[in-house]
């Protein structure tokens, strides 16, 4: 994979997640939250299964570990199983409707929710954040699909 | 590819990580064995936020400062013209007003700029003239914060042209004490001459004695100061006097058109 590649896809991971902090901030921090993080994260599984590579997923998840202060470990934990997941069945997941996948995407996203505030920030576990990383996801994943999406096409032709 | 091609991936590389990056986050979260990460991370944030701080406080006061040195120089500038037209005021109502009190109060200044001045022909040439931004007041005489410095000659278009005292064309009728004279330029800066018969030559004309205007010819107010008496040369049939002029036109770019209606 080229250099332009892979800093469009931390790029963007990193963005995710600074979207995801000033979006939370806006509305209500205690009590809601999005995961373009994960959305965008999931893009790049699904998209490019085969460049994304393990290595390539550590790396990311380490960097989103000392970027947002988390314990070292919380996204690349979650980045490795997830990745796990999703590249065995990337091809399948092609298929699907975006809702469809939507769908598969909220399951692992609440997952990974579960993992990081019931293990590791259970002061910060709310029902009303699950709902709403929920809701968002289902709203958010068709505009991050075509956003990565470009992204892809303009600046990383060559992951396919 | 195929749909439903498998994609090659290593489930024990993936075993292994998982159960190293989940002794590492356990690891973590109870003894914060990478604190120091979190540490180096919120410093990173707190420099990246003072230098960003810093340097738009720094911008910021580099504008302030010259917007401020703007206003301050504009300031300055109305500063200096309201100062030189009292001093202007000043001059016409209080030297002659031992005179005509009641023409003083009746005359009016008319601000002006001078707009070209030749320094180089004042000082060799005896060319003692200024373009200055006023038209229409022909033949009506010129004070600046300094004193009596002219009068205006000709019009070109917006522009109104100056000719000074010591100008070698210009003469100006003054009285040195009771004695009438017609003091006149020869091109010398801030100086002017007068010519006076041996006859009516006498004890009050004198080195230091003030020169004011005679009121004769209906140009000039009566008894505006113009200078004093520097030197008293015998030229045989008269007696050259040599005045210092009080005012320097060069002082300010202020004047004042003296309309004595």
């Amino acid at each position: 994979m080229r250099a332009k590649a892979l800093t469009t896809i931390i790029l963007s991971l990193i963005l995710g997640f600074f979207l995801d902090s000033f979006f939370t901030s806006l509305i209500n921090e205690t009590y809601f939250e999005i995961s373009l993080t994960y959305l965008i994260f999931f893009y790049w599984c699904y998209a490019a299964p085969q460049q994304f590579s393990l290595l390539l997923i550590i790396a990311t998840g380490l960097i989103l570990d000392f970027v947002s202060a988390f314990f070292l470990g919380t996204y690349t934990l979650s980045f490795i199983l997830f990745s796990f997941i999703i590249r065995s069945y990337a091809f399948r997941l092609r298929l699907f409707s975006h809702l469809q996948i939507s769908l598969i995407f909220i399951l692992l996203s609440s997952i990974g929710f579960t993992l990081k505030y019931q293990f590791i920030y259970p002061d910060g576990y709310f029902y009303s954040k699950l709902i709403f990383n929920f809701l968002s996801i289902l709203i958010l994943w068709p505009l991050v699909f075509g956003f990565c999406r470009y992204l892809r096409k303009r600046y990383a032709p060559d992951i396919r | 590819m195929a749909s439903n091609t498998p994609l090659h991936i290593s489930r024990l590389s993936y075993l292994f990580f998982i159960i190293i990056f989940a002794v590492i986050l356990f690891l973590d979260t109870k003894n914060n064995t990478f604190n120091f990460l979190r540490t180096a991370q919120a410093s990173l944030v707190i420099t990246t936020n003072l230098l960003s701080n810093e340097t738009k406080k720094f911008i910021d006061s580099l504008f302030i400062t010259q917007k401020s040195y703007k206003i301050k120089a504009k300031e300055l500038s109305e500063l200096q013209d309201n100062y030189d037209s009292l001093l202007a005021s000043n001059f016409v109502t209080t030297s002659n007003a031992s005179v005509i009190d009641a023409e003083a109060n009746s005359m009016n200044l008319h601000a002006a700029k001078i707009k070209y001045f030749d320094a180089y022909r004042y000082s060799c040439c005896g060319v003692h003239e200024m373009l200055i931004s006023a038209s229409g007041y022909e033949f009506k005489p010129v004070v600046n914060a300094s004193g009596l410095i002219g009068q205006i000659v000709s019009n070109q278009e917006s522009f109104g042209t100056l000719m000074l005292l010591s100008n070698s064309k210009h003469s100006l009728p003054v009285f040195i004490d009771s004695v009438y004279c017609n003091a006149f330029g020869k091109g010398v800066p801030m100086k002017v001459y007068c010519n006076i018969e041996v006859d009516q030559m006498n004890n009050f004309i004198f080195p230091g004695q003030l020169v004011s205007t005679s009121g004769l010819g209906g140009i000039f107010p009566r008894g505006l100061k113009v200078g004093i008496v520097s030197e008293i040369t015998n030229l045989g049939e008269v007696f050259e006097i040599s005045i210092d002029l009080t005012a320097d036109p060069r002082i300010s770019p202020n004047i004042y058109v003296v309309d004595n209606k």
